[in-house]
């Protein structure tokens, strides 16, 4: 399931952003790289414990817990601290697979990467090129979304960012691990959310039926969750 | 799980079934018991290889195929041939809990028994006692259905009828393999459809919403269901 998010900042809030990011010392790329991916990853980065890193991190994962769509999607249990990236003209990162298992630095905790986020910080008219692709097994997704607008999808799937060829292109990128492991379920279980939202709205979240359906939602949560 | 079905038998149908039995030749229940309940069984039954019952099986069983309560519930996958028991006065089968795999003789179908169902065949105001008792996950609960209406229950919850003291009890029982094994995804499932099938006459089959359950609902067989 690949799902896009609008407005999960504010284009004020993508402002403070940019502000920050704009007088924050950058690192290469690769720092944060595999093996594989090093090689054909070619981009900057805010130094993962740097405090522009850690402080805007903070303020996206506040975000996105308000975001319901964002929370029914994913269904989050552990969200790595945000990266935050800039490719300029010329960079790019080809086809890569996001690593398994990551660990957050200088804590003991692990993360199961079961979804990959990229959070757009430039507009798309402040650069060419830059596309986010997302291959499946029939085709490929391209996204260049606006600014505060987030992506979230498997990371299972084979990704890349095209390169830069004007401008620059500005967004945080992070991975969690879902209480639901598996993406059929996961989906699943979104759509019987978004069915449940929508008649709350129509007849009244007290409706026997939304409360029925409720706790077929929460059911079928207690059957596969890990928490 | 635990659910009944009311009228899955007509009055007609229950009358012709009762006909049939009148006339037959019984003979021991403890042909059908396994080693354990050999010994706490207690009551008739028709040879299960008899014209009678093979007729009356089929009977039932097409009248349990177009029972939708029935068929929401149950998710059958395959169904044992029905039986037919009568309970006379001090006639009774204490608890048990029914055997796990059952090899059909004449066809040699094995089904996995997941659930089991009592067709009841005599009103409550034939006999005194002759109470189905079954121990489900929120305690004991005892039914004495008017004549053809059915309980449907999980096979492995201990269950038991007691004796009866006046009159006598006409039923018939079967159990079947569902597509679903297991019960509380089962119970899920038939809750979701219950849910469904509340909401159509409310909003209508085309409704969006009901549309996206419906999908929820053929997702989760699918994603359950063994065929």
């Amino acid at each position: 399931m690949l799902i896009c998010i609008p407005e999960v900042l504010s284009k004020q809030r993508v402002a403070q952003f940019r502000e920050v990011i704009a007088n924050a010392d950058w690192e290469d790329g690769r720092s944060t790289a595999g093996s594989q991916s090093s090689l054909v990853k070619n981009n900057l980065q805010l130094p993962q414990d740097g405090r522009a890193a850690r402080e805007l991190g903070d303020e996206l994962l506040d975000a996105l817990a308000a975001s319901p769509l964002f929370v029914s999607a994913a269904l989050p249990l552990k969200i790595f601290p945000p990266l935050f990236n800039r490719y300029g003209a010329g960079h790019g990162f080809g086809l890569h697979v996001d690593n398994a298992i990551r660990g957050v630095p200088r804590t003991p905790v692990r993360i199961r990467t079961d979804l990959s986020v990229t959070l757009f910080l430039s507009e798309p008219e402040e650069y060419d090129g830059g596309e986010l692709v997302i291959e499946d097994r029939v085709g490929q997704q391209e996204l260049k979304l606006a600014a505060g607008d987030l992506v979230l999808y498997p990371s299972t799937s084979l990704h890349l960012v095209r390169e830069v060829t004007r401008g620059e292109r500005i967004a945080s990128f992070f991975w969690l691990q879902s209480m639901i492991r598996d993406n059929v379920a996961r989906a699943l279980l979104f759509d019987l959310d978004q069915a449940i939202q929508s008649l709350a709205t129509r007849l009244g979240p007290a409706d026997p039926a939304c409360v029925r359906l409720t706790a077929v939602y929460h059911n079928l949560i207690r059957t596969w969750a890990e928490a | 799980m635990l659910i009944c079905v009311q009228k899955v038998l007509s009055r007609d149908q229950v009358s012709h079934v009762r006909g049939v039995m009148e006339a037959a030749k019984w003979e021991s229940g403890a042909s059908t018991a396994g080693a354990n309940s050999e010994q706490v069984k207690r009551n008739q039954q028709l040879p299960p290889d008899s014209e009678a019952s093979r007729r009356l099986g089929e009977h039932v069983l097409g009248a349990l195929l177009v029972s939708p309560a029935f068929i929401s519930a149950a998710i059958p996958l395959r169904i044992f041939p029905p039986l037919f028991n009568r309970y006379a006065v001090g006639d009774h089968f204490d608890m048990h809990v029914d055997n796990a795999v059952r090899g059909d003789t004449l066809t040699g179908a094995r089904i996995r028994v997941d659930l089991a169902a009592t067709l009841f065949l005599s009103d409550p105001d034939e006999y005194d006692g002759g109470e189905l008792v079954v121990d489900d996950v929120y305690g004991s609960r005892e039914f004495k259905l008017p004549a053809g209406d059915i309980a449907l229950y999980t096979a492995g919850s201990p269950h038991m009828v007691a004796p009866v003291t006046r009159g006598a009890r006409l039923a018939s029982f079967l159990w079947l393999q569902s597509m679903i094994r297991h019960d509380e995804a089962r119970s899920l499932i038939c809750d979701l459809d219950a849910s469904i099938q509340g909401l159509a006459p409310r909003l209508g089959r085309d409704d969006p919403d009901l549309r996206r359950l419906a999908g929820v609902y053929h997702n989760l067989i699918r994603y359950w269901g063994e065929a």
